[in-house]
C-alpha cells in the first residue's frame, strides 16, 4: 500500500481542475431541471410540492444521480490518449482510489444535497406564499436519508468497481451489473423459500394450507395459514430468526462493500493499455 | 538503466507481440528504435515504462518493475505519447496542476524549451494547434528531468522548421544519468540525434548497435554509377547517381544515413546482421 497525502491532494486539485467546467455545467443543469420539475409539482398538484414528495424524490434522486457520477468517475480511462496520461501520472492506485471514494461517497452528496434544498426552499417558499399550499419544507429527518444512504453504502463499491472495469457503456453495463444479481437473488429467495413451506406442508393438520408470503434471507419467513371452515381471512405468521443470530446476515452485507472496493481498488492497480 | 530478459508480449496468445526480447540500455545515450509500422515498437515502450506486462520473462527499469507503477518509478519516467489529448487549461495552469507531480521538473528548462519552440507561455491549450499542443508536451516531458524519457512518434504532427527545433531542444538536454528511447518509423527524422540504433523486427531486436559502430564497419556513398563501388550491400537510385552503403574496408570516414541504414537492414539482414553479431 502506497499513500502520499500531498500526491493525493495534487491529484484531487487536478480532478477539479480538468473537470471544472464538467461540474458547473452539471451542478447548473441539475439545478434547473429540478426547478423545472419541482415547479411543475407544485403548480400542478392538488396539494402542491408536498412534505413525502420532496423526501421521496430526494432519496430516490440522490441515490440514482450519485450512480450516474459514480460510472463517470474513472472516465479518464476511457480513451487511450486519456488512459495513458492518467496512468503515467506519479500516483499510487490507492491514491487515485481515494480521490475516487471522496468524490463519490461524500462530496457528490453533498453538493447534490446542497442543491436540492436550495432549489426545494425556493420551490417551497412559492408552494406555500404564492400558491396556497401549506406544505412543510423536507430539510432531512433522518428516515428516508438514512435508508438511501445504506443503498448507496451498498451500491457504490459495486459501481466504483464497473466504472473501472468497463471502459465503454459504463453506465450502463453498471446498472445491469447491479439488477442482475438482485433479480437472480431474489428469485432464487422466493423459490427457496416456497420449497422450505411446502416441505412443511404434510406436517400441516388435515385441512390447513401453508402457503409461502414473504422471506429476507436470515431475518424472517412469512407464511399465510388458511383453514379450512373458519370464515375469517387467512392469517399470516411471520417466522422471525433469533436476533442474536441475524448479524450473520448483517456482517455479509456489510462485508461486500468492502469485497468491491478492494477489487476496485485490485482492478485499478492492474489496469493495463 | 534498462534490462529487458526474455520479455514475450502478446495482446492474445495467437498473436505475439515481442518475442524472446533482451536488451540493455545504458545512461546517457539518445536510443532510436526503429521498425516497420505495427512491429511493436510502441508495445515495447509501454512495457518499459509499465502501461503493458509482460506476459513472461523479465524487465527491469531503473531497479524497478513497471508493471507495479510505484510513484517513485514513475517519478522517473516520462512518456510522451504518440496520440495525445491536452485538458482545457492555459499552459501555466497545466504546469502548476502537473509539473508537482516530479520532483526534478525544472520551469526554467520548460521555458527554455518552450522558447525554443516559439511557443508563447501564456497561451491556452485548446487554442494552440495539435503541432504546438506537441510541442508543449514535448517541452514539458524533457522538462521533468525524469532518467529515462520515453518518446513515440515525437515528430509525427511537426512541421519541417519544428523537426529541426525538436533535434535541438533533444541534443541539448541531455543528462548523463538520463536515457532518451525515441521510438519512430520516419527514420530520417532522427538523423545526427542519436547514440544508438536498435531495430525491431519479427517480434525481436535484431540489432543494437551504436553509430560509430555502425559507420566504422559500414560506409555510406554517393556514386554515379555501381561500377565506380565495390560491390555495395544495398544500394538506392538517387537525383545523382546511386546512394549504396558498402563494407568500409578501408576505414573511411562517411556520415552515416539514417534511412539508407533502415533500409539495407530491412532488405539486406543476412548481409548486414552478420556484421555487427557479437
Amino acid at each position: 500500500m502506497n499513500f502520499s497525502f500531498h500526491r493525493f491532494i495534487l491529484l484531487l486539485k487536478m480532478q477539479f481542475a480538468v473537470n471544472r467546467r464538467f461540474y458547473l455545467l452539471g451542478i447548473a443543469a441539475l439545478a434547473g431541471l429540478l426547478l423545472v420539475y419541482m415547479f411543475f409539482r407544485a403548480a400542478n398538484g392538488d396539494f402542491g410540492f408536498e412534505f413525502d414528495a420532496q423526501e421521496e424524490n430526494y432519496a430516490f434522486t440522490m441515490c440514482f444521480l450519485t450512480v450516474v457520477f459514480g460510472t463517470m468517475i474513472f472516465r479518464q480511462l476511457g480513451s487511450k490518449p486519456q488512459r495513458i496520461q492518467a496512468l503515467m501520472l506519479p500516483v499510487s492506485a490507492l491514491e487515485r482510489m481515494s480521490v475516487a471514494f471522496l468524490m463519490v461517497f461524500i462530496l457528490f452528496p453533498i453538493v447534490y444535497t446542497l442543491v436540492y434544498f436550495l432549489c426545494s426552499g425556493l420551490v417551497n417558499l412559492v408552494d406555500v406564499h404564492v400558491l396556497s399550499h401549506p406544505n412543510e419544507w423536507y430539510l432531512l429527518n433522518g428516515e428516508m436519508e438514512i435508508k438511501a444512504l445504506t443503498i448507496l453504502m451498498l451500491t457504490l463499491p459495486v459501481v466504483l468497481f464497473c466504472a473501472v472495469w468497463f471502459r465503454r457503456l459504463t453506465f450502463v453495463k453498471t446498472m445491469v451489473m447491479l439488477c442482475v444479481p438482485l433479480l437472480v437473488f431474489s428469485f432464487f429467495n422466493s423459490v427457496l423459500s416456497k420449497m422450505v413451506v411446502n416441505n412443511a406442508a404434510p406436517s400441516a393438520p388435515k385441512g390447513v394450507e401453508y402457503s409461502y408470503w414473504a422471506s429476507t434471507p436470515f431475518s424472517y419467513l412469512a407464511v399465510v395459514v388458511k383453514t379450512p371452515n373458519v370464515e375469517s381471512d387467512p392469517q399470516s405468521f411471520n417466522v422471525l430468526l433469533p436476533a442474536g443470530q441475524q448479524w450473520v446476515f448483517t456482517l455479509f452485507l456489510c462485508l461486500i462493500p468492502f469485497l468491491f472496493l478492494y477489487l476496485a481498488y485490485l482492478k485499478l492497480r492492474e489496469q493495463e493499455l | 538503466m534498462i534490462s529487458l530478459q526474455h520479455l514475450h508480449f502478446a495482446y492474445n496468445k495467437a498473436v505475439p507481440i515481442l518475442q524472446d526480447v533482451n536488451l540493455e540500455l545504458s545512461p546517457g545515450r539518445i536510443y532510436g528504435l526503429l521498425g516497420k509500422n505495427g512491429v511493436g515498437k510502441s508495445s515495447l515502450m509501454y512495457n518499459m515504462c509499465g502501461l503493458l506486462f509482460p506476459s513472461s520473462g523479465s524487465c527491469s527499469v531503473l531497479g524497478h518493475t513497471p508493471s507495479r507503477r510505484d510513484p517513485a518509478f514513475l517519478q522517473q519516467v516520462c512518456l510522451l505519447p504518440e496520440d495525445f489529448e491536452m485538458p482545457a487549461m492555459s499552459i501555466d495552469q497545466y504546469i502548476r496542476l502537473y509539473a508537482p507531480f516530479y520532483p526534478a521538473f525544472s520551469s526554467d528548462a520548460f521555458e527554455g524549451h518552450l522558447q525554443t519552440f516559439g511557443i508563447p507561455r501564456q497561451q491556452s491549450l485548446p487554442a494552440l494547434s495539435h503541432g504546438q499542443q506537441k510541442k508543449v508536451l514535448i517541452s514539458f516531458t524533457l522538462a521533468t528531468n525524469a532518467r529515462l524519457i520515453l518518446m513515440d512518434e515525437p515528430t509525427n504532427g511537426l512541421d519541417v522548421p519544428s523537426k529541426r527545433q525538436f533535434r535541438k531542444v533533444i541534443a541539448g538536454s541531455l543528462r548523463e544519468d538520463q536515457s532518451i528511447v525515441i521510438s519512430t518509423h520516419q527514420v530520417k527524422d532522427l538523423d545526427s540525434l542519436i547514440d544508438e540504433v536498435l531495430i525491431l523486427e519479427d517480434h525481436r531486436i535484431i540489432l543494437q548497435e551504436a553509430i560509430s559502430s555502425i559507420t566504422e564497419k559500414l560506409s555510406f556513398r554517393q556514386v554515379m554509377s555501381l561500377e565506380e563501388t565495390e560491390a555495395p550491400i544495398y544500394s538506392e537510385g538517387a537525383l545523382k547517381g546511386y546512394a549504396v552503403v558498402a563494407v568500409n574496408r578501408k576505414a573511411e570516414q562517411s556520415r552515416m544515413d539514417m534511412e539508407m541504414f533502415f533500409n539495407a537492414v530491412m532488405t539486406e539482414k543476412e548481409k548486414i546482421l552478420p556484421l555487427f553479431n557479437r
